[in-house]
């Protein structure tokens, strides 16, 4: 941590209640409702400038949704988004296109996030020039050789096509478009999980450096606690919509308050056969079918904090312990 | 006599482009009641290695080149077609990665599961319909006997996986192949299929082959590991001794990349660079150009052979760097570089 | 993909420091990629060949020849082929080799010109259906279904009758019909595509929907939609001929193939060549186009780029 420390916003992405809502249309012929899927479900959050959070879940838990809300990808059903004090959330169309460039998203999968048809030029001059849109010609190439080199790509291949590349590569180059604009916030959507093990290393290191000397604040979302708690400040675990618990990367592992955060933890297998052997796991009992769609009662803001910056949620937890075993021998 | 027996299995993918040695020389042991797990990043060879013991490589482009695989003493690549599909199935069973689409989604569950049954055992309907519901309810499946008439959307990913498991230890097979079974589900639900796939090996004495890419879980589940690397087997041995022990520099360093819930470092360790083209021929030792022990000789030379360090561990081990030093310090090294 | 050209990625640091490349490395574009996959179908590249040569014969055929394709020689009227006349004469005593040319140059151009219509009617329309979705995708691909509906003949004949026949109509009248199917083959990969990441990538820059479409989304429907325009041609020439059929496509003296073929069937079985000329050329196009199409779909197909 640097000096700057106190020049940075405290408040730099702040999520009042956001819930994003999808309705299930109603049953041909009866027109009963079919429901609602309340894939986010009432999110509070205060995002610090320069920061890194992560977001871990399982699938379903609506972390993916919540990215491409917090990206206006898709308009939250209700609650506000403010970045930099200015509420996205109540932009039109036209004005979050302006701002988009304030925020930009790295996607999971490196061979469907690039344009096939265009070089990796293109792509990432077509990005610089929604910032800047009078660059060309030599100043033009120039910031692009820069951005390349950034990511740690060889900027004489910059005439070549997405399909020239590996998967860890485009992923650079994904991470170079995302960053052409001068974005002031990066969500990263498992943007390693669909690498292999010795490239998602490069990727988590490239991704913190650049977090690191460029001041991003970035979202990384991922289902890896492990991967998460590496690149993380902060760690938030969502269940079903909902942070059940949110606080510094290292309380998160070593002091896991929650009991699904705690099931999550044990779940995650060690490289190290010793200590697998004696893992005490615990299970929960499995989901009580279509609750997700059933409606649930709003609690606004039921995280309480048990220690400084350490928040836990209060509501009453559905799953209940089936029973705290050794792994099988 | 192991019940698996694999001895220089070769197969190459013969493709416009030339020639892809996909899996080089690979020989594997296992007996009843272990597991196995073959460790290695995309395109090592791993899956082809799997493929290749069930006869399941599409041929053309694949080409099983030469090699034995010795199950119970008979090499399956001397059987007639035939003889191979009662095996599969029956003594060998595989299952695969996405769960989402090795089910059939048009049929209910109970037809699929009926027609697995049916294939290789004279029964009637009714009894294979039980020991279906017999066998869901082995893999944990609540309520098997209402569920067993579904279609597989109306089951969650990790649900599907224990069907697919269900179907494939439906017959009692000596031999179960798991690729990559669990990385398409979530930590939880990933755990909870370990389980059974252990529990049903310990009441059944099934060996297991595990292919993964995942350390952890062949740390949890494995007795013996094997490490593959463009195509080859690069380290193999105990899965204590792969994990404490390692010293092939790929396995030392694919365990410094991973990160880790215990330790939080500024840096990962990096492996530098991609793992080599297997259409071109590889002189030498193919981790060479992203080795990160110090170089003393060119990357020329004979490629090294497999050699037997300890008891049961194997190593291929070049003299084209220099090992003196522990890859600890190493790999610090590189790691402040990368930092900074 | 390529492995082989990989850099050692990962040494960022190293490569910050290095000057700016002299040279640039080229990329192949996945259209030259499938240009040189359809270069080792045989049949294809022959098709590709024996079309253009049947272009050029039409084209520039009728400024080498002789005659005139209108003017008649009663006396030398419907004679088998001869070294003067190399695919004989009509009833008229038109030289029939000028004839076909002539045909020829009005059927391509119909099905080329209507393909042509449809394209670009087709792409832009199911494209912008598509990428906006919604009450507007709905709408517009009503009109669709309902045109669909109409029946083509009376539709054309309605044509006719209001504007009087002309060459230009035809175009119109099955341009009209053929942009159709392609905005619904459109639509349906843009539908397809609008999910896939690069496209949210382009909206998270606030790129505008002109530039989505356009950039983002066209260039990767495209290539099913050239492989279906390929086959659009024959089936165009073949509309035209059955129009023609019925006395409402191209009227003499103009002549295209369907009118000759028409012409020649009603006096086959005492002169064939009148038939087996234009027949043969209309067939060899329509099996050169279909050839055509299939290379190319195999070509643009991204599974077989695998190999």
């Amino acid at each position: 941590m640097s000096d700057s420390d106190t020049a940075l916003r405290e408040d730099f992405l702040v999520l009042e209640n956001v819930e994003q809502h999808f309705d299930l249309g109603r049953a041909l012929l009866t027109r009963e409702s079919k429901g609602v899927v309340k894939a986010v479900d009432g999110i509070s959050l205060t995002i610090r400038e320069g920061e890194i959070l992560g977001i871990v879940g399982e699938s379903g838990c609506g972390k993916t949704t919540l990215s491409r809300t917090i990206m206006q990808l898709i308009r939250p059903t209700s609650g506000r988004i403010f970045l930099e004090g200015k509420e996205l959330s109540a932009l039109s169309d036209a004005d979050i296109r302006a701002e988009r460039i304030n925020f930009q998203m790295i996607f999971q999968d490196p061979y469907a996030s690039l344009n096939p048809r265009l070089t990796v030029f293109t792509t990432i001059s077509e990005a610089i020039r929604t910032r800047h849109p009078d660059v060309r010609g030599e100043a033009l190439r120039g910031r692009v050789i820069e951005l390349l080199r950034t990511v740690g790509l060889n900027p004489a291949q910059m005439n070549r096509y997405p399909h020239e590349f590996s998967g860890g590569q485009r992923q650079r180059v994904a991470i170079a478009r995302a960053l052409a604009p001068e974005p002031k916030l990066v969500i990263a959507d498992e943007p390693v999980s669909a690498l292999d093990v010795s490239i998602q290393s490069q990727i988590l290191n490239l991704l913190k450096r650049l977090s690191r000397e460029m001041g991003l604040t970035m979202i990384f979302v991922s289902h890896d606690l492990s991967v998460v708690r590496y690149i993380a400040d902060r760690i938030a675990v969502m269940y079903r919509g909902r942070i059940i618990e949110l606080g510094r990367a290292e309380t998160i592992v070593d002091d896991p308050r929650h009991i699904y955060t705690k099931a999550l933890m044990s779940a995650i297998p060690q490289p190290d056969p010793r200590a697998e052997r004696t893992r005490e796991r615990i299970l929960l009992e499995d989901e009580p079918p279509g609750a997700d769609k059933s409606p649930g009662k709003d609690v606004e803001d039921d995280l309480e904090e048990v220690t400084p910056g350490h928040l836990v949620s209060t509501r009453p937890f559905e799953r209940r312990v089936k029973e705290a075993e050794a792994p099988a021998q | 006599m192991p019940l698996l027996d694999v001895r220089n299995l070769t197969t190459s993918f013969h493709l416009r482009s030339g020639v892809v040695r996909a899996a080089q020389n690979i020989s594997l042991q296992l007996d009843r009641g272990e597991t196995l797990g073959i460790v290695g990043e995309s395109g090592s060879g791993k899956s082809v290695t799997c493929y290749s013991i069930m006869r399941l490589i599409p041929q053309p482009p694949g080409r099983i080149e030469s090699g034995e695989v010795l199950f119970d003493g008979q090499d399956l690549l001397q059987v007639s077609e035939a003889q191979m599909r009662d095996i599969r199935g029956t003594k060998i069973s595989m299952i695969f990665q996405d769960p989402m689409t090795s089910l059939n989604p048009y049929l209910r569950i109970s037809t699929q599961m009926i027609e697995a049954i049916r294939v290789h055992e004279k029964m009637d309907e009714k009894q294979a319909l039980s020991k279906a519901i017999t066998a869901l309810e082995e893999v944990g499946i609540p309520d098997a006997a209402s569920r067993v008439r579904s279609y597989p959307h109306e089951f969650s990913g990790g649900m599907r996986q224990r069907v697919m498991i269900a179907i494939a230890l439906i017959n009692d097979p000596d031999l179960l192949i798991a690729d990559e079974p669990t990385t398409a589900l979530d930590v939880t639900v990933q755990a909870q299929v370990l389980d059974i796939i252990k529990e049903r090996q310990q009441r059944l004495g099934t060996a297991v082959i595990l292919v993964t890419h995942d350390l952890g879980v062949v740390a949890g589940t494995c007795d013996k590991v094997q490490v593959m690397y463009a195509g080859q087997v690069v380290e193999s041995g105990a899965v204590d001794q792969i994990f404490y022990e390692p010293q092939h520099a790929y396995t030392q360093s694919l365990q410094k990349a991973i990160p880790s819930l215990g330790e939080k470092n500024e840096a990962l360790y990096t492996i530098t660079g991609t793992p080599p083209d297997l259409a071109k021929p590889i002189s030498g030792c193919a981790f060479y150009p992203r080795c990160p022990y110090p170089k003393i000789k060119g990357e020329e030379g004979d490629p090294p052979q497999l050699v037997e360090r300890a008891d049961g561990h194997c190593v291929r081990e070049c003299g084209h760097c220099d090992r003196s030093k522990p890859i600890e310090s190493v790999l610090a090294q590189e790691v402040t570089e990368a930092a900074e | 993909m390529s492995r082989s050209a990989d850099i050692v990625a990962g040494a960022e640091q190293r490569l910050a420091a290095a000057p700016v490349p002299e040279e640039f490395e080229k990329g192949t574009s996945l259209w030259e990629d499938a240009w040189h996959r359809l270069q080792r179908n045989r049949l294809a590249m022959i098709s590709l060949f024996v079309f253009s040569a049947i272009v050029l014969f039409c084209v520039i055929g009728p400024f080498l020849s002789p005659y005139d394709a209108e003017a008649q020689d009663l006396l030398k009227g419907a004679q088998g082929p001869s070294a003067e006349h190399w695919f004989g004469t009509d009833t008229l005593g038109r030289d029939l080799m000028v004839r076909t040319m002539e045909g020829g140059r009005i059927s391509l151009l119909v099905g080329l010109i209507a393909t042509l219509v449809a394209l670009a009617i087709g792409v832009v329309y199911g494209a912008t259906a598509g990428y906006l979705g919604g009450k507007v995708d709905a709408t517009m691909m009503r009109i669709v279904d309902t045109l669909y509906a109409l029946p083509f003949t009376i539709f054309v004949i309605l044509l006719m009758v209001a504007f009087g026949r002309s060459l230009w109509l035809i175009f119109v009248a099955i341009g009209a019909v053929e942009w159709l199917s392609m905005a619904r083959i459109v639509r349906a990969g843009v539908i397809g595509l609008k999910k896939q990441e690069f496209v949210e990538a382009a909206v998270s820059l606030g790129y505008s929907h002109t530039r989505i479409i356009v950039r983002h989304l066209i260039p990767n429907v495209l290539g099913p939609v050239i492989v279906i325009a390929t086959l659009t041609v024959p089936a165009v020439m073949l509309l035209e001929a059955f129009l023609s059929f019925l006395g409402l496509g191209v009227q003499p003296p103009n002549a295209s193939w369907g009118v000759l073929i028409n012409e020649g069937q009603q006096n086959m079985e005492i002169f064939p060549w009148l038939l087996m000329f234009p027949a043969f050329f209309f067939a060899l196009t329509l099996f050169t186009l279909n050839f055509l199409g299939d290379g190319l779909r195999d070509a643009l197909d991204p599974k077989s780029a695998k190999d």
